[in-house]
């Protein structure tokens, strides 16, 4: 079965609601970039900004070109689709702290598409860690940042991704926001105002 | 450290309360709001940091990311900016799919244009600028009032650089509109008359004639690229975004960059079956999404309704779409199959261009010119359209959609839209969460519940038909399964769902997907996929709930809402586990396994309200009611949180529990005054009625509830509760209508508990008239339906009838095989209570079969069963019954002492129609005993407590009985005062055989006066009479009596004849004083005819036994007669001894007549016996 099918029959299962598809499509499509963020590079673009935000929109059209896949729900895409997102960064930035540290480094990375400072993906790093542990106290909190951060949502569209209202998401933003800034303080010792400033992780 | 959830919520809460106050009032406020110390220092916390928080994660991870619209969050251009040298941004003015829309002033030509900026990643390769290019260069050369005006295509170099820089930015330049689009309007005002549309449409269809004729598709048309300009002329309809549309001969090309945003997630909902296929397309696919737009405006429903977008796409490539006439009668028959020809599957079979439809519509608007657009008529329309907004908040929004015709509710009960909430099914297959699946239906009940806009359906109704219907496990309903179940429950939509959880390790994941399913159309309303971690699935349930609720236009739920569905969940995993499998348990009925996990759920969360009250119906289930009562206590204690539905439903409980019947019957009066389409409460309100004995109120309450809208009123609940109350009436003929009225929707509803219970009524009804055999036919089909079905308490219930009418029918050993069936059933399911009532009856059985030990034995377990259940009611009424087996066996003493014990629990729980008995019961004791005062005052205060609660019957067997105390002690006069009395108040109440036995007394005292004739002609009748009524003992009494009269006559051959006849029946009578009498009277006979011997002995025998059971009055009586025979068989001494000693006795006792007869035998030398 190549990928594409594999892909495809995964879009399948998850929109009628079979477990665990979800979690099966992830690292599958996660190749797939893998594999192009290497086609881009022997393309020898430049603009790495460019590059890492095109591989990304190749992300979702990887998911959206499903044509024989029926969405039932944006939700369902966009779950995955942030959470595609964050996954990718993460990996990204942990591969990157391996890399500095002398550790082992992946054949074909998406690194060479993403550009990070060295502080950049610690501080990513840190966030997805603050991330998890909010998810125990909030889970619908982390959707919400998740959404809005990884998956660069607006309130209005990450509240009819979650189905509640953008009043709700509002509140979980800014609740999300506070709890994270102080936690990243308190446990990583970063003061993220500076990230703030930076205003994004690539 | 770590917050509890309810923690949290209150962290939440006070959190975005204290942020609209000014940041020095933040300090007090938490201070007087924060009770709770983690609370209030984590509010703190998080206010500390959240201004400095403002900016931070503000922009996305990756700048660009922008799945459904905007590129970044941030804006292109900003006011004032020059672009391309020739557009001066004026102000932003919406995002779209592809990019964002400015106005701006073009510095050039002196105009307001609208610029469009086209999202840079959308044409990251040249190939699809190019494209672009071309696109836009057609889409320039349609020049046609109801197409947007396309100027040109420009370029914005890049800026800046690195990490925040922006790429160059391509827009297009195109005409400025000022209006609303025809999607917002139609949101508003969803129908409009053919009059009103009809403008709108013809322009529509000209606009798309025009780019067709330029050999250019639109590709996306929908309301939304629709915008409705007001002019003086009236309202101009303006086709944009030709943005998207391809050159038709170009229309299979490589697409993707272009329609790969996440806009094609909004758009197949216009899409022509062709263009969802992605097969070839031409201005006929233009014309079928132009139809489907037209078809919305007339009808205001989508042709091919569905959840999402896709949705309707896949139906409308598989279906035609249904006539628009039949959502709206009236609507001109031209429009519609203008219409439905836009809207063939086929293209060839369409309209071939815009023009062609222009064309149709035209000719037909023309002919009605009695309604002409007007141009303040949309206008107007918009101002409407604010308050039917307004009005239609409470509506779902699923409803709101349809056309009004269609929507009449009649003069029935408004009824809110229903939803059922059916078990999910476990992916994992994992034994350690089978519990979720109760869990989370049970938690998204309350989410939906919650604000009250929706009705939904107890857990126990829906385990009902989930058993009924064979649901478990089922992941999609068959159509027809669909309406069964609607007809079943009632239920406008059902969830349904699956649950995947790995269980195990504690905060393991869990992911649930969810079907919203509308139970009359079939169709899937909305797909619901949530995940999160085991320990927090009342967070996961909130969410999947909301997305339901706003699917179904519940609205959202309000702090104060969400603040009493957290409430009305266990406070801790462990509680909402083991209250979750609890639950369950109760529901299948295995009530032992109920109660140790409902007792383990309040033991880990022991303020959950909820939790108490399962707990007590698991307690009353067994029949245990004082512990029922104590959880339903604790159940109202811990209440205090829960929404007031919830505390008055957890009250009504309450007071059932406490029999306290006008209370339940106050509190569920208004809940069903509050939720008039609730059944349940309606249903409740009638049993607490018919237990309040207002049946007359509780058959009106059912009539009510038969007003509901279908299907609820054909709940066989409705009927069934009928024949309870025409049961308790009397009514047995109306009983057994209702019965088989129920029976009968039962059966159509495939209800197999419902139908057994319907089943067993019927039996009542045929027991109650007298036909048995019906009666036993019934109640085997219901005890073999309820077998099947599981329903162990049903199978009980109709086993115990069944062994009544084997018991009526004199059937003694089938009855004990019954009850003992019952029994097994009953013990199996824990139901104590049920299994003590049945031991009694077996008692009562074995009693019948001359069994009286075994009898007593059965009666002694039940008694203790029921003092262990603290059913006090039942453990009075058993002492009573072991009481009088007792009695019969002859054992006074312990007679005695049940009677005691019995009167006294009679006094304790105040019943006073049983401590009237009791009195009774140890009246008649100590008359046998001897104490003839004792006795009269036993009976004067029966007689009194019966008369006080009216219980006639009590009154005339106090009378009866203290007419045998004047008889025992020779006042006849009064003796015969107290019968005549008592006959009287018999003859009123029609107690036949109980006046034939008063009749037999004063038949008694007639031989004492020595009146044989009269006493014989009246003994002859009441013998004939207990014979009719098959009552044996009064029958050997009768001829006992009948045997003294006539060896008063010396009639010694009849008396004999009479005895001997006796005799053989004397085996069977477990009546101890009726076997005393009838020796006694044997004795005298044989004495009479000369058989000394056997007198003396027969009476020898006789006086041992009175004595040991210390039956002094026989005794007297028997001692009389021995000592008679003695005397006149030649053995004076001893004989003239005896009489002595009687004498004495009967004196002391009070029993003259005896005492008389043995001064008279001790002074005469002859002595006649009798």
């Amino acid at each position: 079965m190549s990928e594409n099918q594999e892909v495809t029959l995964l879009l399948s299962a998850l929109t009628r609601g079979d477990e665990g598809a979800a979690s099966n499509l992830i690292p599958v499509v996660y190749d797939e970039l893998r594999k192009l963020a290497g086609s881009y590079m022997r393309r020898e673009r430049v603009d790495h900004t460019l590059q890492a935000t095109a591989l990304v929109h190749e992300a979702y059209l990887k998911l959206i070109e499903q044509r024989s896949v029926n969405w039932q729900s944006r939700a369902h895409f966009f779950g995955v689709a942030a959470q595609l997102m964050r996954r990718i960064l993460i990996d990204h930035a942990r591969s990157h702290a391996r890399e500095k540290r002398g550790g082992e480094q992946k054949k074909v990375s998406l690194d060479e598409a993403f550009v990070f400072s060295e502080q950049q993906a610690d501080e990513l790093l840190a966030v997805d860690d603050s991330l998890n542990r909010l998810e125990k106290i909030d889970p619908r909190q982390t959707r919400v940042v998740e959404l809005r951060f990884f998956g660069g949502l607006s309130v209005e569209e990450a509240a009819e991704v979650l189905g509640v209202s953008p009043k709700t998401v509002k509140r979980d933003w800014s609740v999300a926001k506070a709890w994270l800034y102080a936690d990243l303080k308190e446990r990583h010792g970063i003061d993220a105002a500076a990230m703030g400033e930076r205003q994004s992780a690539i | 450290m770590e917050l509890t959830p309810q923690q949290w919520e209150n962290v939440k809460a006070l959190f975005e309360t204290a942020l609209e106050k000014s940041p020095t009032e933040r300090v007090s406020f938490i201070a007087a709001a924060a009770q709770d110390f983690a609370v209030r220092r984590e509010v703190e916390r998080l206010l500390a940091h959240h201004v400095e928080s403002g900016g931070f994660l503000s922009r996305a991870a990756v700048p660009g990311i922008a799945p459904f619209s905007s590129p970044t969050q941030s804006q292109s251009f900003l006011a004032d900016d020059l672009v391309a040298g020739r557009f001066r941004i004026i102000r932003f003015l919406a995002r779209g799919g592809m990019g964002e829309v400015y106005e701006a002033e073009d510095i050039e030509l002196r105009e307001r244009v609208a610029l469009k900026s086209i999202r840079s990643e959308l044409l990251s390769d040249g190939r699809a600028l190019d494209r672009f290019k071309r696109e836009v260069h057609l889409a320039r050369k349609v020049t046609h009032p109801n197409v947007c005006r396309i100027f040109d295509l420009f370029r914005q170099p890049a800026t800046g650089a690195g990490v925040i820089g922006r790429g160059p930015v391509v827009f297009v330049a195109m005409e400025l509109l000022e209006g609303k689009t025809l999607a917002d309007f139609l949101r508003d005002q969803p129908r409009l008359e053919v009059a009103d549309a009809g403008p709108i449409a013809v322009q529509m269809a000209a606009g798309l004639g025009a780019a067709h004729a330029a050999g250019v598709l639109h590709r996306d048309f929908k309301p939304a690229n629709v915008v409705l300009v007001e002019g003086t002329k009236g309202v101009r309809a303006v086709i944009t975004d030709f943005g998207l549309a391809l050159n038709s001969n170009n229309a299979i090309s490589d697409t993707t960059a272009v329609t790969g945003t996440g806009e094609v997630l909004g758009t197949p909902a216009y899409m022509s079956p062709e263009q969802i296929e992605g097969q070839d397309l031409s201005p006929a696919s233009d014309v079928y999404s132009l139809g489907l737009v037209l078809y919305e405006m007339v009808t205001g429903i989508r042709a091919f309704e569905g959840s999402t977008p896709l949705s309707m796409a896949v139906r409308r490539i598989k279906e035609d779409a249904a006539p628009p006439r039949t959502f709206v009668p009236d609507l001109d028959r031209h429009w519609e199959s203008v219409i439905l020809k836009c809207l063939e599957r086929e293209p060839k079979d369409r309209f071939q261009s815009g023009d062609e439809v222009a064309e149709a519509l035209r000719g037909e608007t023309e002919h009605r010119k009695a309604r002409r657009f007007q141009p303040g008529k949309v206008l107007g329309l918009l101002a409407l359209a604010v308050v039917i907004v307004v009005a239609s908040v409470l509506i779902p929004r699923i409803r709101h959609r349809a056309p009004p015709a269609t929507d009449k509710a009649a003069a029935t009960i408004a009824v809110r839209p229903s939803i059922a909430v059916l078990p999910f099914r476990n992916l994992s297959g994992r034994s350690d969460t089978v519990w979720v699946s109760t869990a989370l239906p049970e938690m998204l009940t309350a989410e939906l519940a919650a604000g009250g806009k929706l009705r939904t359906f107890p857990g126990e109704n829906i385990a009902r038909a989930s058993s009924d219907l064979k649901l478990t496990g089922m992941q999609t309903l068959a159509p027809d399964t669909l309406g069964h179940l609607r007809k079943y429950l009632g239920s406008d939509y059902v969830v349904l769902g699956s649950y995947l959880d790995q269980g195990g390790a504690a905060g393991a994941q869990v992911r649930i997907d969810l079907w919203l399913e509308d139970t009359k159309t079939g169709e899937i309303a909305a797909t619901v996929s949530e995940k999160g971690s085991e320990a927090d699935l009342d967070n996961l349930a909130t969410r999947a709930g909301a997305d339901l609720r706003q699917k179904l236009g519940a609205g959202e739920v309000t702090s104060n809402e969400a603040a009493l569905v957290r409430a009305s969940l266990p406070s801790n995993p462990e509680a909402v586990r083991l209250y979750s499998e609890g639950l369950a348990k109760l529901r299948v009925m295995d009530i032992l396994s109920a109660r140790n996990l409902l007792e383990r759920a309040v033991a880990s969360d022991p303020n959950y309200s909820l939790g108490h009250s399962a707990l007590a119906d698991a307690w009353a289930a067994m029949g245990y009611d004082q512990k029922a009562q104590q959880e339903s206590k604790k159940a109202r204690d811990f209440s205090s949180g829960l929404s007031h539905e919830e505390r008055l439903w957890i009250e009504g409980r309450d007071w059932e529990l406490n029999r306290k019947w006008d209370k339940a019957v106050e509190i569920y009066r208004t809940l069903f005054e509050f939720f008039p389409d609730n059944i349940e409460y309606g249903l409740h309100l009638a049993a607490a009625q018919r237990q309040a004995r207002s049946v007359d109120e509780a058959l009106a309450t059912l009539a009510a509830l038969q007003r509901l809208a279908a299907p609820g009123r054909d709940d066989p609940r409705i009927a069934l509760q009928q024949a309870d109350v025409f049961d308790i009436k009397g009514a047995y003929k109306e009983q057994l209508a209702a019965a088989e009225a129920a029976a009968s929707r039962a059966r159509d509803l495939g209800a197999t508990l419902l139908l057994a219970r319907a089943l067993t009524q019927e039996a009542r009804s045929f027991e109650k008239q007298g036909k048995l055999d019906d009666a036993l036919r019934r109640v085997q089909e219901a005890a073999r339906i309820s077998e099947s079905a599981g329903d162990r308490a049903e199978v009980a219930k109709a086993l115990t009838i069944a062994g009544i009418i084997y018991f009526d029918q004199g059937n003694f050993p089938e009855a004990v095989k019954a009850y003992n069936r019952a029994l097994a059933t009953q013990r199996q399911s824990g139901d104590v209570r049920g299994a003590a009532t049945t031991l009694n009856d077996l008692g009562n059985a074995l009693g019948e079969q001359g069994d009286l030990s075994g009898s007593i034995k059965m009666s002694n377990e039940a008694l203790l069963m029921f003092r262990q259940v603290g059913d006090k009611h039942s453990a009075a009424a058993v002492l009573g019954s072991i009481a009088a087996r007792t009695l019969q066996q002859g054992d006074l003493k312990q007679g005695k002492k049940m009677l005691e014990e019995g009167l006294a629990a009679s006094r304790d729980i105040g019943d006073q129609e049983r401590t009237s008995t009791a009195l009774y019961n140890l009246g008649e004791v100590l008359r046998w005993q001897g104490d003839l005062k004792g006795a009269r005052r036993m009976y004067a205060q029966a007689e009194d407590l019966s008369k006080q609660i009216g219980d006639q019957s009590g009154v005339a067997y106090a009378l009866f009985s203290l007419g045998d105390v004047f008889s025992a002690e020779g006042d006849s006069t009064a003796a015969r005062e107290k019968y005549n009395e008592s006959i009287t108040l018999r003859t009123e109440i029609g107690e036949k055989a109980n006046i034939a036995e008063t009749e037999m007394a004063l038949a008694l005292l007639l031989i004492e006066e020595e009146r044989a004739h009269e006493a014989e002609s009246s003994l002859t009748q009441v013998r004939e009479e207990f014979r009719k009524e098959g009552l044996r003992d009064d029958e050997i009494l009768a001829d006992i009596l009948l045997a003294r009269v006539f060896l008063s006559q010396r009639k010694v051959a009849d008396a004999e004849r009479t005895i001997s006849g006796v005799h053989d029946r004397l085996a069977k009578c477990q009546d101890f004083s009726v076997r005393l009498r009838a020796t006694i009277v044997e004795a005298k006979v044989d004495a009479a005819a000369g058989r000394s011997e056997d007198s003396v002995r027969i009476l020898e025998e006789t006086i041992a036994s009175a004595k040991k059971f210390g039956y002094v009055g026989f005794l007297l009586e028997a001692q009389l007669a021995l000592g008679n025979v003695e005397k006149t068989s030649g053995n004076v001494r001893a004989g003239l001894r005896l009489l002595t000693e009687v004498q004495k006795k009967a004196q002391q006792n009070g029993f003259r007549p005896i005492a008389n007869k043995a001064t008279r035998s001790l002074k005469s030398e002859s002595t006649q016996i009798e």
